[in-house]
């Protein structure tokens, strides 16, 4: 799914592009920044990160312009976030908002709760060149012909273990990709989780596949 | 002015007309035609009933300019004093005029200025966010090492420039107050939420604990976000990794408990004050002495009483309380704050 990504500080949207890429997701960033509408129209994409404070125009007058084409999903990118809240943003026609600094990972939870909501089943997945095909959006995996389905923690654990291909992924970055907004995580969550992963990989025939490293964190070593 | 007054200030033109009159009749009466005490008597008389005459009109004269004065003087207000009568008054009401003049001018002056450097930091601050969001997010590419320790430094940036922004906020405080039924659980959450980096960089873990969901209170959910991230942030900067933060709220205070290092009973009663850092904040570079003031102050503008109790080594709990009120003030030496 294509993403439009609007915001006029070139590094930020580069690095907001580069991060959905490694996530499966296309990125095309804004360049017109008085013609957005045309451009996003232009761009074909599924889903829009709007900033709020912008040149010529702010993002709230071009979410009202996207909105009066389109239905695709759009995201605020705020600064103030004392000033958005998710009324606000939804009575300018946005479905969601993140405020800076936000991180990458919440930035990719969000953007695909939304895409999950507006396509559903419509989706793109990942594969891992041992064979490993995690469908993040479905919460599927599937190793030598069989499919299991995660929960949203266990799959946002395993796509961590596969991105890290073999190297040890820290326990500081998997709670970072557990970090829940509403019910915050622990280190007995991790733990607990990271089980529950084992149990699931162990029905796909790759029990054992999750190495603990002692103090460090985990690893994923497939055959 | 009593005419007590008036006639007090007058004593030394008084002396000096009475022995001008005895020295007058002294003359007449050795060197003219002698004098029997009826005359003098007479003379005398005359003298007395004149001088109250010009008394009486000169005190009636001056007595608009001074009644005027007075009233100014007890209070003290901009308005120029109007019938001055001599040229003495006049030039004091001249006087009074051109120091108003000069002091409002450059009172005006100050304020824009101030106002200006308002207008500034919050433009200048809300710039800086930009590249601290960008080195925030570099910072978590994968890769660790050195990149967890530019993440560090820049979510310290990210701290102070809040800071800035609420200290350079609190100042027009009345201009920037939109107090509202606030929903307390979802306001914990965001502030929480905000500190995500910290929490997982500290490796500390928060622990939201909602005593009634639905749970609200009559706030300005702006300004307790900004007393509730100081909380959060320093229980965060004087925790140890594997420590949990329990934040409670509900309708009537929020509470940030923490795991730390404490504060020692000695610094207690200061750590409200501005720029006191403390024992702890000595060892640390990250201490500025502002967060606690801050929060004490935004909780006085509020309404709202903030107390901080404290056992060294145990940790640290800090209470905001909504409906202060003089509930908890009562020989508390740290809710002085309190509205």
């Amino acid at each position: 799914m294509r993403i439009f990504i609007v915001e006029d500080e070139p590094k930020l949207a580069r690095l907001m592009a580069d991060n959905l890429q490694r996530y499966g997701h296309e990125a095309v960033i804004a360049e017109r920044l008085h013609d957005l509408k045309q451009e996003f129209l232009e761009s074909g994409a599924g889903l829009v990160l709007l900033d709020v404070n912008l040149p010529h125009f702010d993002g709230f007058y071009w979410c009202r312009q996207i909105r009066t084409v389109s239905k695709v999903p759009i995201i605020f990118v705020t600064a103030r976030g004392a000033d958005m809240d998710q009324v606000l943003a939804v009575e300018h026609g946005a479905d969601d908002y993140i405020v800076k600094p936000f991180s990458l990972d919440v930035l990719t939870a969000r953007v695909r709760a939304q895409l999950r909501r507006a396509y559903g089943e419509y989706s793109g997945d990942s594969a891992d060149s041992t064979g490993v095909r995690l469908d993040p959006l479905r919460l599927r995996a599937s190793w030598a012909g069989r499919s299991v389905s995660l929960t949203r923690n266990e799959a946002v654990l395993l796509e961590a273990l596969l991105a890290a291909s073999g190297r040890v992924v820290s326990r500081q970055r998997l709670l970072g990709v557990l970090w829940d907004e509403r019910e915050f995580v622990d280190d007995n969550t991790l733990t607990v989780n990271v089980t529950r992963l084992r149990r699931r990989l162990d029905s796909l025939g790759l029990g054992g596949a999750v190495h603990t490293v002692r103090g460090e964190g985990y690893r994923l070593e497939l055959p | 002015m009593k005419p007590v007054d008036y006639v007090l200030d007058r004593i030394p033109l008084l002396l000096a007309f009475a022995g001008a009159t005895m020295f007058l009749l002294l003359v007449v009466h050795l060197a003219i035609a002698p004098l029997n005490a009826g005359d003098v008597l007479y003379l005398l008389l005359l003298a007395l009933v004149t001088t109250l005459v010009i008394l009486g009109v000169d005190y009636a004269r001056h007595r608009a300019f001074r009644r005027e004065l007075l009233a100014r003087l007890a209070a003290p207000s901009a308005a120029p004093i109007g019938n001055p009568a001599s040229r003495e008054q006049r030039a004091v009401a001249e006087l009074l005029a051109r120091v108003q003049a000069r002091h409002g001018s450059e009172l005006g002056a100050l304020r824009e200025q101030a106002e200006h450097h308002r207008t500034f930091m919050d433009l200048w601050v809300h710039n800086m966010k930009t590249p601290v969001a960008v080195l925030q997010l570099t910072a978590q590419e994968p890769g660790d090492g050195a990149w967890q320790s530019v993440a560090e430094e820049a979510g310290r940036l990210a701290e102070g420039l809040e800071t800035m922004l609420a200290a350079a906020r609190l100042e027009r405080f009345e201009l920037d107050l939109h107090p509202a039924m606030t929903d307390l659980a979802a306001l914990v959450r965001a502030g929480v939420n905000e500190l995500r980096s910290s929490w997982l960089l500290a490796d500390m873990y928060p622990r939201v604990v909602i005593e009634g969901e639905g749970a609200s209170a009559e706030t300005d959910p702006k300004w307790l976000r900004v007393v509730l991230r100081q909380l959060l942030g320093n229980a965060i900067k004087y925790g140890g990794p594997g420590q949990h933060v329990t934040i409670s709220v509900s309708a009537d205070e929020l509470r940030v408990s923490d795991e730390g290092e404490g504060i020692p009973a000695s610094d207690l009663p200061r750590v409200f004050d501005r720029f006191h850092t403390g024992r702890q904040g000595r060892h640390r570079t990250a201490s500025t002495g502002m967060g606690l003031h801050l929060a004490a102050r935004i909780c006085e503008h509020l309404g709202h009483g903030l107390r901080i109790e404290s056992i060294e080594g145990e940790g640290t709990t800090v209470t905001v309380s909504f409906h202060a009120a003089g509930v908890h003030r009562l020989g508390d030496n740290a809710e002085r704050f309190g509205a």
